[in-house]
């Protein structure tokens, strides 16, 4: 056999096979030719054009978000997970979209609302702090971590990968279009777990996130197709947090299934428990987002955090899917419910102590009945 | 693309093929002219041969819809394209256009095969070979998949495909290599090469 052989046989690949991949390919004959033509003395003249736009870019950016970053509490600032240099350089690999000659089937807006990166923070929720050494199972081998910056952020790549089409079908994760990113981790500065891991550069469009600041959480769609959420993983801001567990998602109805374990016991769903655990929810959509800023962190040191967890008695995940996100709940000593979307967003509630008693309380009566 | 056609959706376009519309052509070609140029150039490398091979599709579609009915156009097309563009490959192969990604490919996948094992002895011989890949390539990741797919399907450059999964040059060729090592094992395995 001959590597010809191969090669022709590829014809008979399955039509499927060859969609799939022929999406997010630059499959405009123009371009290449186009880039072969350009003459080697107009690059240095595109790429200073470019880094004009950039910076000016930057700077309007700047100058419309500088009452948010005033506003911002300094518990906003990034931890010690990131380089702080990376945060105040205020770097952004954004270039305009227009001249982008692909077709963008998903969406309807005009590329580059750069004004919409700016919105206000109006609930600041203070997230913990999260390694990204816990969420890299799921990287395959010959996959690579994925960042980018944004308005002076390094965003690394959620180690999960959204279809484009479910995320649009399904999800409706997306909210607006706020640019074409260039990636260039070479000017990053990462975590070791990333560069250990390996970094990779990608373009793509970049796109807010629905109930979420653009200074925690922004959405990629990359050229080649795939579609990533990222995270400035820092404990940092999340915007209108409430909106996650708010009446928006309306957890009790989208209770789909759960397990209680209590100690070694583990309790499948039945008629009493989800009557609670609808209660528990109806509580934690109608009590306020907690904000669990940097002063009470470190009030509490991390064992004292990992103690205050119920979860050494009380383990409680109901499934709750809103558009086939899944959602957790976690229930917290001192009254405070942890609300997970998909893993990437926890968000604390004050439920009171009240609450979370009456909860366990009845609990435990049905499970002695 | 010509200007100001409004583009077709495939079964309208397919229809009009069916019907014998000749106006279907030039729906072809304003929906998927530069899509198959591309395919055409990078095998050809040559603007003048693309544009011919690509003409040339648009008959050989003219000529087998009817009685094919293709599910996807654009794969039909892209298959078509391809076939006629390596053979002209193969017709002008005295001049042996070096910089051709056709030519470059076979040199990649020169360490999937084997000398000792025979060749395709006809179309349904290379079916079962490109089936057998087919499922192959099922089992890889998405980001080997479509690499796969689009430097050896496609013919795509090393850069053009890098830039579009969005890794590097040097990162597609490891993973590349990989897939081609992960490859020869299936293909022995399935007993297409010894």
């Amino acid at each position: 056999m001959k590597s010809e052989d191969i090669l022709n046989s590829l014809n008979y690949l399955p039509d499927n096979l060859i969609e799939q991949a022929a999406k997010g390919r630059q499959d405009y004959a123009g371009e290449r030719t186009k880039t072969a033509y350009i003459s080697s003395f107009l690059k240095p003249i595109m790429t200073a054009a470019c880094v004009a736009a950039v910076v000016g870019i930057s700077l309007f950016i700047s100058s419309k978000n500088s009452h948010v970053f005033d506003h911002a509490a300094p518990e906003l600032l990034p931890s010690d997970t990131f380089n702080e240099c990376s945060f105040s350089e205020n770097v952004m690999d954004m270039v305009n979209s227009d001249d982008r000659a692909e077709e963008d089937y998903l969406l309807s807006d005009e590329a580059g609302d750069l004004e919409s990166a700016g919105t206000p923070i109006k609930v600041a929720v203070t997230l913990p702090q999260k390694s990204i050494a816990e969420t890299t199972d799921s990287i395959e081998a010959e996959d690579y971590v994925l960042a980018f910056m944004y308005d002076g952020r390094t965003y690394t790549q959620y180690p999960q990968k959204f279809d484009v089409d479910e995320i649009y079908d399904e999800y409706k994760i997306l909210d607006e279009k706020i640019g074409y990113v260039v990636s260039d981790t070479s000017k990053y500065d990462l975590p070791a777990i990333v560069t250990k891991l390996g970094t990779a550069n990608f373009c793509g469009y970049v796109y807010t996130v629905k109930g979420f600041s653009p200074e925690f959480a922004l959405a990629a769609k990359l050229d080649s197709g795939e579609f990533y959420v990222f995270f400035n993983d820092n404990g940092i801001t999340l915007k209108n947090g409430g909106d996650i567990v708010s009446s928006r998602l309306n957890l009790t109805e989208h209770l789909d299934d759960f397990r209680i374990t209590i100690d070694a016991l583990s309790l499948p769903a039945t008629e009493k428990n989800t009557e609670e655990v609808k209660r528990l929810l109806s509580v934690i959509e109608q009590s306020p987002v907690v904000h669990l800023d940097k002063q009470s962190t470190e009030e509490i040191d991390c064992t004292t955090i990992l103690h205050f967890h119920l979860s050494e008695k009380w383990n409680i995940k109901p499934q709750i899917f809103y558009e086939r996100l899944k959602i957790e709940v976690q229930l917290l000593k001192g009254g405070y419910a942890r609300v997970m979307v998909n893993g990437f967003a926890d968000v604390y509630i004050a439920i009171g102590e009240e609450a979370l008693n009456e909860f366990t309380r009845n609990l435990e009566q049905i499970i002695n009945e | 693309m010509a200007e100001g056609r409004i583009l077709m959706n495939d079964n309208d376009i397919i229809a009009k093929f069916w019907n014998r519309d000749e106006s279907a052509i030039g729906d072809t070609e304003a929906k998927y002219g530069n899509y198959l140029k591309k395919i055409a150039y990078n095998i050809l490398f040559s603007e003048g041969d693309s544009e011919e091979a690509v003409n040339d599709t648009y008959l050989a579609a003219w000529n087998s819809i009817p009685p094919q009915k293709p599910s996807i156009l654009r794969s039909y097309l892209s298959k078509l394209t391809r076939r006629i563009s390596i053979d002209r490959l193969k017709y002008h192969h005295a001049k042996k256009r070096d910089d051709s990604e056709y030519l470059l490919s076979l040199d990649e996948l020169a360490e999937c095969v084997s000398d000792n094992s025979g060749r395709p002895e006809n179309e349904l011989d290379a079916k079962l070979l490109g089936e057998a890949i087919g499922k192959f390539l099922c089992t890889l990741s998405k980001k080997a998949k479509n690499g796969f797919i689009r430097r050896y399907f496609f013919l795509d450059s090393i850069s053009d495909t890098a830039r579009s999964l969005g890794i590097s040059e040097s990162e597609l060729k490891s993973l590349m290599h990989r897939t081609r090592n992960k490859l020869r094992n299936y293909l022995e395995k399935e007993g297409f090469i010894k």
